[in-house]
């Protein structure tokens, strides 16, 4: 091979190595958006308290953005939930409406915010925001359960919801006991003796 | 008064019903999830095999039009070609020759003639969702060719929401090709989706002098196509498949070059079938039924050899079907086990044969003394037992277990045992060790061909096997990068090759190698994936196994822009090839070659141009010795265009 054409090459492969030292933010995986699809309806059923966040009706579950590109992929998670639930779930609608974060303020009637990855300040005031509404939180990225948002997914060799307990205990969240035996529980804080806390009685009473 | 004292108990039994489905639901809805996960290997971290996923649009991105140019993407896997244009599949340092599985949305295709599975090679990229290809052994659960790897091809068709497709693509080679993916709701819950393409090329590629000192061109034509149809419906499903590929023999089967005024080829038909019943005994326990069909023909007509009292015509037609019918128990009845367990009968019979070879001169004088490629009513009855199961020893730790039995008719047993362990170590960092045992079963030429001086087959042959032993590292410190590393060992046993005319067991086989793979999401704009694998492969003799690189690499990156453009970028790299004992030529030079390409979607319409082996890179598929001097010659730079409408 000419030599002009293997000093390129080295520099294309130093170029990708260089690359690889930048931080790193998220592509979406649609096989992950088609299981959430499925699974949020059904978890915001577990709520016992769930008739009061719907309004008219409908479901509406809010897709909160960064950018437009991160707009653009999450499309597949209504195409899922349409697709899943074209008739609604349990004689509700499901309606999808997509709102960057900087226009969350002026959002009405959600039932369900759906964080796509951010800044963690972006998810805290969210997550502020859901909490003062009573608005449950669900994060793509379950790392944003660290930031106080209450579901996520977690996929292993087997699929469990992901439930940050300490979230749902500030806002007032009950669940139905089942979810809970199901789900994984996620605990921010790493000190044992909080943990402790934290009993059987605590968890079904969040 | 009772009726009032009856009512809290009727509001009690239905709010507790109404409890009660609602967390039926739930849990139906979880184990439905676990499905999506593993049928999409989105958890094949967690998984006991190693398993690469290549999804179709970021194939397209890319610019690989085609089944086996997206093969070379994954780590291990290099793609070589036959002198009659066959392309092979290098898995891990092993010549495919019926070593790998190819299933289409879960149909084996493998044929019992030869275990061949090349004509699927131009499958285009616009009718694949996904790829997914497990390196290494895959016996348990596919049974014989499933030796090296597996590969499945999952097609929209079997996808349940996509959108419908027209797609059109023309390039320099000159080729051009076009097809169609419909998808039609029927109700709630069935559809049916259609799909077809048709490929047309001319391509030629000027090369040097053949055997016989003849220069010419290698003729790369062909006129493939191949319909596909998918039902399903909550409980049933059926999908059937057409595929004819009729092409050109390249650099000629007797690795000499066709007259330019005769040209001939072979046609490659396959029809396969499979209908299919899903359902639940109860919450804990899952079952399907399966049938099916599938039937192949091949004929080949060619001008074998020039001799100086005429050219040598070589004229075969074969044909086999086989049908089959599976069940299978997906168990989680005991808790913590996921059970496996199946059943399965095929049946295999050649139903034509016929060979004609003569002088073009002489017509009526056959030259082979036999009219027959393979003893004539070859058939062949499978029957298979499996069992897998996979234990969760607590949150850290899996541990897998699974044996297969497969009783041949034609030649005799053989068992396939499985072993693995996945231990969680960490969040980010999981560890697999995996023990396999596979097998290959002689195909029909081996047993029965009847060719003396050419193709002789013994009917006394027994299996190959492999046993490999497999150990994966895989960090993920985030959600958007992915770190592989894996060592393996295999050694393929009681192997089956063709000396001086007789095909025979003879010897083992030993590869040794690693495979690191690094996935990343740079941002949202851009998707990175490098992939580098080693291999040696040696005989029993301790002698390197020719024409097989030992070394191979890919770096993939695709960016996308605000405005509607995406670029992919592919350099590819293999490097040199060794040669045979016999062989007195320097080994054969490695190479790499970049492509690139810009794509531009528009609501409904999306427009990628692409250049393939940007720097005009002169490269070859090694030729065996006293043949083609610089090898099979491939082709250097070429432009291509596709429009895709998405409706």
């Amino acid at each position: 091979m000419a030599k002009w054409k293997v000093d390129i090459l080295i520099k294309l492969i130093t170029l990708l190595l260089l690359l690889s030292s930048m931080t790193f933010a998220q592509g979406m995986k649609e096989e992950l958006l088609q299981i959430h699809a499925t699974l949020i309806p059904k978890l915001l059923m577990m709520d016992y308290d769930i008739d009061k966040k719907i309004h008219n009706d409908t479901i509406k579950i809010t897709v909160v953005y960064e950018s437009s590109a991160q707009k653009e992929q999450a499309q597949h998670l209504q195409k899922y939930i349409h697709a899943k639930y074209p008739q609604g779930i349990n004689n509700k609608k499901i309606d999808l409406n997509f709102i960057p974060y900087s226009q969350l303020k002026n959002d009405k009637d959600s039932t369900l915010y759906y964080l796509l990855h951010t800044s963690h300040k972006e998810i805290s005031k969210a997550v502020t925001l859901a909490n003062h509404r009573a608005i449950i939180t669900f994060c793509y990225d379950q790392e944003d359960l660290q930031y106080g948002v209450m579901l996520s997914i977690k996929v292993t060799n087997k699929v469990k919801p992901l439930i940050n307990v300490e979230a749902l205990k500030e806002a007032s969240i009950t669940l139905r006991p089942l979810l809970l035996k199901v789900a994984e529980l996620y605990y921010h804080s790493t000190s044992f003796m909080e943990f402790m806390i934290y009993d059987q009685q605590t968890l079904y009473n969040v | 008064m009772l009726k009032l004292l009856l009512l809290p108990f009727l509001c009690i039994s239905l709010i507790h019903a109404e409890e009660f489905s609602l967390e039926d639901d739930l849990l139906s809805s979880l184990d439905e999830v676990s499905t999506i996960a593993s049928k999409t290997k989105l958890n094949i971290d967690d998984m006991p095999a190693f398993v690469t996923i290549l999804k179709g649009s970021n194939l397209e991105l890319l610019g690989i039009q085609d089944l086996y140019e997206a093969l070379s993407l994954v780590p291990g896997v290099e793609i070589s070609m036959e002198g009659s244009g066959a392309y092979e599949l290098i898995f891990r340092g092993v010549k495919e020759k019926g070593k790998v599985k190819l299933l289409i949305d879960g149909v084996a295709i493998n044929n019992s003639y030869r275990g061949s599975i090349y004509y699927y090679h131009d499958f285009p990229v616009e009718l694949i969702d996904r790829i997914e290809v497990m390196r290494g052994p895959g016996a348990i659960y596919y049974g014989s060719n499933a030796m090296s790897g597996v590969i499945n091809v999952i097609t929209k068709n079997a996808k349940e929401v996509n959108d419908n497709r027209l797609f059109l693509t023309g390039s320099s080679l000159p080729s051009y090709r076009g097809g169609l993916q419909y998808n039609y709701a029927l109700g709630e819950k069935s559809r049916l989706s259609l799909d077809a393409y048709y490929l047309y090329s001319d391509a030629r590629i000027e090369s040097e002098a053949d055997r016989t000192g003849q220069i010419g061109h290698s003729d790369e034509s062909a006129q493939n196509f191949s319909v596909g149809l998918n039902y399903s419906s909550e409980h049933l499903s059926f999908l059937a498949r057409f595929k004819q590929s009729q092409e050109g023999l390249a650099f000629g089967l007797g690795n000499a070059f066709e007259s330019q005024d005769d040209q001939t080829g072979s046609i490659n038909t396959s029809v396969l079938s499979q209908l299919q019943y899903n359902n639940q005994i109860n919450e804990s326990n899952h079952y399907s039924l399966s049938l099916g069909l599938n039937n192949y023909r091949q004929e080949i007509e060619t001008r074998f050899l020039p001799t100086s009292s005429g050219d040598l015509i070589y004229k075969n037609s074969y044909a086999e079907s086989s049908v089959f019918t599976e069940g299978t128990l997906n168990s989680s009845q005991f808790d913590h086990h996921s059970l496996v367990l199946g059943v399965r009968y095929e049946y295999a019979q050649a139903r034509h044969n016929e060979l004609n070879t003569y002088n073009e001169n002489t017509p009526s004088i056959p030259f082979l003394p036999t009219e027959t490629l393979i003893q004539p009513d070859a058939k062949r009855h499978i029957f298979s037992l499996y069992v897998n199961d996979s234990i969760e020893l607590g949150e850290k730790v899996d541990v897998v277990g699974g044996l297969r039995w497969d009783n041949y008719s034609d030649f005799g047993h053989a068992l396939s045992p499985r072993l693995g362990i996945i231990y969680r170590a960490i969040k980010e960092y999981n560890i697999k060790l995996l023990y396999s045992r596979a097998y290959r079963a002689p195909s029909w030429l081996e047993l029965y061909a009847t060719i003396p001086g050419i193709s002789v087959g013994d009917p006394s042959l027994q299996a190959e096997t492999s046993d490999t032993l497999e150990l994966g590292n895989i960090y993920r410190p985030n959600n958007d990068q992915t770190l592989r590393l894996n060592l393996y060992v295999s050694q393929i046993d009681n192997l089956i090759v063709r000396d001086a005319a007789l095909y025979q067991q003879s010897g083992k086989n030993y590869y040794y190698g690693a495979e690191a793979e690094w996935i990343a999401s740079l941002g949202i704009h851009d998707d990175i994936k490098t992939t580098l694998s080693y291999v040696e492969a040696i005989d029993n003799n301790n002698s390197a196994l020719p024409n097989i690189a030992n070394l191979l690499a890919n770096i993939s990156y695709i960016h996308s822009f605000d405005f509607g453009i995406k670029s992919g970028t592919l350099l590819k790299y293999v490097s040199a090839r060794s040669r045979a004992e016999n062989d007195s030529r320097d080994a054969l030079e490695g190479y790499a070659l970049l492509d690139q390409s810009f794509s531009y979607t528009y609501k409904a319409v999306n427009l990628t141009a692409s250049v393939k082996n940007i720097f005009d890179i002169n490269y070859a598929y090694p030729a065996p010795a006293n043949t083609y001097v610089n090898d099979y010659v491939r082709e250097g730079r070429s432009y291509w265009l596709s429009g895709r409408l998405t409706f």
